[in-house]
């Protein structure tokens, strides 16, 4: 891949930092504590308060809400892939397509991490993208 | 001013692809055969609601009207994602509640493309597959995981409900698929984002139903033989929960319509004789079973294999045949669902009819979201 750097990232929620890891980054409203991550936001979509809105670094894990394996997509998407929605760890919830994981492992409840990889694809002016997707996590203490 | 407004007429082409025809032209038909039905012409309508999504920019209703008789009477074009056609059909009812009109026809039509729906144009790059999935079949098979992870529910219990439906639709000329479907079929049929098979899924078709509302007042001038009365007509949008709509919550938003519409009609789920809801895919189904509190949390398994939501069975569940067989017109589909009660709550629904029919619920759900529930009583 290339360096994350030289990448642009896919959405907003993608942090790409000069150097060290990327992130997810949402925002928290201030007064009533609800994450998001469907940056940029105009305003609390709970409470309905303006200008509370703060930037909000997201885990880089979390576990598995909901998933299907889509085997039938638009023409010219390799098929299959596992599309799984995710409630990431300390708030905020996305979705996008977990890899390097056998069909049987497949279930609400995997806990899983990010991972950050290039895109296949560029878009039509050739930018090339760094996206997020999920692996299992290893079986390891929680801190 | 708050009295019951009526439903006069009711008229649905059989949903099919009619490449040769223009949007206009199904609706038309529609339209005249509902007015047919209430004994009435053009003349006699006051206003024109028309249902419709991908050309909703391109005044549809008008665009009938002008087929059927340019009266220049108002006409206001509804969109609503999937639930278009019902919401037309409330902004009727509210119309002529507030006393605007006495005779308003409604109209529900689409013709759909071909291939799957979901996803738009890309802020950065296309990500289906790489990001997980927009496509309307995996997002509802999304939601179907939630429940089976809670409550054990399978893939033959999902399976069931395109079982039950293609059964049902045997019965109904104006759909689209007929065949009867065994569970090995389902379950064997082309995965397209699992569980849903292909078999799970509704069809882009084309097609149009229409209604005439009337108020008490004029009801009681053409006098009210074949009128259904409107007891309840409720609709909500997406509260916020907490994962939505990364994961779309439909069932939160059915939840508080179904509240809204029975505290209305003044009657509970077990007064009610038969039920027409939102299977774009079967998943969806089952979840509906309980928003609309027709069993309890989780007994949405149990429920479809006890054959309660069967022809015959306690509470009937889309004897139509639901959108699995039908298909799914957009604009079309909330008013098919309210035709479909009509003919049972008058007794002339066939080899369909649910006999004794009295009370019955129509439900749609449209992404992003919208949830609109009718109930609906027979002349008895």
């Amino acid at each position: 891949m290339s360096d994350p750097a030289a990448l642009l990232p896919v959405d907003p929620l993608l942090q790409i930092p000069e150097s060290g890891e990327p992130f997810l980054q949402g925002s928290v409203c201030t007064q009533c504590h609800t994450v998001f991550t469907d940056d940029p936001r105009t305003a609390c979509a709970r409470c309905g308060a303006r200008n509370t809105l703060q930037p909000r670094r997201l885990a880089p894990r979390g576990e598995v809400l909901a998933w299907t394996r889509v085997e039938r997509s638009f023409p010219g998407i390799p098929t299959p892939y596992h599309s799984v929605v995710i409630a990431l760890d300390g708030g905020g919830t996305i979705k996008t397509t977990l890899v390097d994981c056998d069909d049987e492992s497949v279930a609400s409840g995997l806990r899983v991490a990010l991972t950050f990889r290039e895109a296949p694809w560029p878009d039509r002016s050739g930018n090339r993208y760094l996206i997020y997707q999920v692996v299992p996590a290893e079986q390891e203490n929680e801190r | 001013m708050s009295e019951t407004v009526w439903i006069g007429g009711a008229g649905m082409l059989r949903f099919d692809r009619y490449e040769q025809r223009a949007l206009e032209s199904l609706g038309a038909e529609a339209a005249h055969s509902a007015l047919d039905d209430a004994v009435i012409d053009i003349h006699a309508v006051e206003a024109l609601y028309c249902g419709n999504l991908m050309e909703a920019s391109n005044t549809p209703g008008q665009r009938i009207l002008k087929q059927i008789g340019q009266t220049g009477v108002p006409v206001v074009n509804v969109t609503n994602a999937c639930a278009s056609g019902a919401t037309a059909v409330r902004e009727a009812w509210v119309a002529i509640r507030a006393g605007l009109y006495d005779l308003c026809l409604v109209v529900g039509v689409e013709k759909m493309g071909t291939g799957l729906l979901g996803g738009g144009e890309p802020a950065t790059i296309h990500t289906e597959g790489i990001m997980g999935s927009g496509l309307m079949p995996a997002l509802f098979a999304e939601a179907g995981s939630r429940h089976s992870a809670r409550y054990g529910t399978t893939a033959e219990q999902f399976a069931r409900v395109a079982v039950k439906n293609h059964q049902h639709a045997v019965h109904n000329s104006l759909a689209r698929y007929r065949e009867e479907t065994p569970l090995e079929a389902v379950m064997g049929a082309e995965m397209i984002a699992y569980p849903n098979t292909k078999l799970m899924c509704s069809a882009n078709v084309d097609g149009a139903a229409a209604l005439v509302l009337m108020s008490e007042r004029k009801a009681r001038e053409l006098g009210r033989g074949r009128a259904v009365a409107i007891r309840a007509s409720a609709m909500t949008s997406d509260p916020w929960s907490e994962h939505n709509p990364v994961l779309w919550d439909f069932n939160t938003c059915t939840r508080n319509a179904a509240r809204q519409a029975y505290e209305q009609a003044g009657v509970g789920p077990d007064d009610l004789d038969l039920v027409e809801l939102h299977d774009c895919f079967a998943t969806a189904e089952l979840l509906h079973y309980e928003n609309l509190g027709l069993c309890e949390e989780g007994g949405a398994g149990a429920l479809i294999d006890s054959g309660a939501t069967w022809a015959g069975g306690r509470i009937p569940v889309n004897l139509s045949g639901g959108l699995l067989s039908k298909g799914h017109p957009i604009g079309a589909t909330g008013v098919a669902g309210l035709y479909e009660l009509v003919q049972h709550l008058r007794g002339e629904a066939g080899t369909r009819q649910r006999a004794g029919a009295r009370l019955g619920l129509a439900h749609v759900i449209g992404l992003g979201s919208c949830c609109c529930i009718h109930i609906l009583e027979g002349p008895g």
